[in-house]
């Protein structure tokens, strides 16, 4: 029985691109974690400690550590394109709003990587509300990591490894005085691309 | 993030009468860690359908751009350009939800041509 379970899951793991969310933190952002489900912004930089821990907690008025996201694309593939990451559900309340790195329009435009802090909008010179439901950003792709060059809007797989990278999805929730105590509203966030 | 099965496969008829297959495990011939339609010679496409698990489908014909839909009849949707070129891909929509830690995915099949001028004539089946 066991045998078969692992045989199906390798089988559908063939049939599509292998999307996979990533995040990166620490030093020179040197701690990465593959294959988690969600962003929770935190006044500690990691991916292990809930965010109902004391220590993840953000006093109104302060900043979340930026988070530094990306996403990869494996598997059997032949092209990826048209990758956006966007605010689909949910508003948060008063006092908060999301910031997100801009929009990719040319190659340069991508992050190199930089240790997480809890500086407002320290990331880019134009950083972007994605605050709102519908707001979205224009993600690139291409071979070797989140910070490397040569990414485009649409890219092929390139082989050995079969390994594309989004540029870095850099966020922050910004507080003001005006934030409540206690959770946020959930939001949904989104990741859209095609393949073939 | 596991993958998901694909609800639909594409056959290729080409000008010449041949015909090619996306295999299940959408795996292609000439280089295996690409995608069936790596093998898709794109230029000398006569007919192009996806075939769903109840045997439905939905096809594109060359040169004319005109689609069919589960029926004999061909339709011509859209009247635009002059030299048409195969357009097939699947959108892929992955949503989190902050606080939790589970991802939903879904999948849209986008079929139909590009044109000599912008813009694009399309089918999208779920």
């Amino acid at each position: 029985m066991i045998i078969w379970e692992n045989s199906l899951r390798e089988l559908y793991n063939k049939m599509s691109a292998e999307f996979t969310w990533c995040e990166r933190n620490g030093t020179s952002l040197g701690s990465v974690t593959e294959g988690i489900t969600n962003i929770n912004w935190k006044a500690i930089d990691d991916t292990t400690t809930w965010y109902t821990n004391p220590s993840s907690i953000i006093n109104a008025g302060l900043n979340s550590y930026t988070k530094w996201n990306y996403c990869t694309f494996g598997g059997a593939y032949t092209t990826i394109a048209n990758v956006t990451f966007s605010h689909y559900a949910g508003t948060f309340g008063p006092g908060l709003s999301l910031r997100c790195q801009k929009s990719m329009v040319v190659p340069e435009d991508k992050l190199p990587g930089s240790t997480p802090t809890r500086t407002a909008d320290n990331v880019n010179t134009t950083p972007y509300d994605l605050s709102i439901i519908g707001s979205s950003v224009q993600l690139f792709i291409g071979p070797t990591s989140p910070a490397a060059i040569g990414k485009l809007l649409l890219n092929i797989n390139p082989g050995d490894p079969n390994l594309l990278y989004t540029n870095y999805i850099v966020t922050q929730l910004q507080t003001t005085t005006a934030a409540l105590p206690g959770d946020t509203v959930p939001i949904t966030l989104r990741v859209e691309y095609d393949e073939n | 993030m596991k993958t998901e099965r694909l609800k639909y496969l594409f056959e290729v008829v080409y000008t010449d009468g041949t015909v090619y297959k996306q295999s299940p495990e959408d795996e292609s011939v000439l280089h295996p860690s690409k995608s069936s339609f790596y093998d898709v010679d794109v230029d000398n496409v006569e007919i192009f359908t996806l075939r769903g698990p109840g045997n439905e489908f939905y096809s594109v014909r060359f040169p004319s751009g005109e689609f069919q839909m589960n029926s004999d009849k061909w339709i011509n949707q859209c009247n635009l350009g002059t030299t048409k070129k195969l357009v097939y891909y699947r959108r892929v929509t992955v949503d989190f939800q902050e606080g939790t830690t589970k991802a939903e995915k879904k999948i849209v099949f986008y079929l139909g041509w590009k044109y000599d001028g912008p813009g694009q004539c399309v089918l999208a089946i779920e």
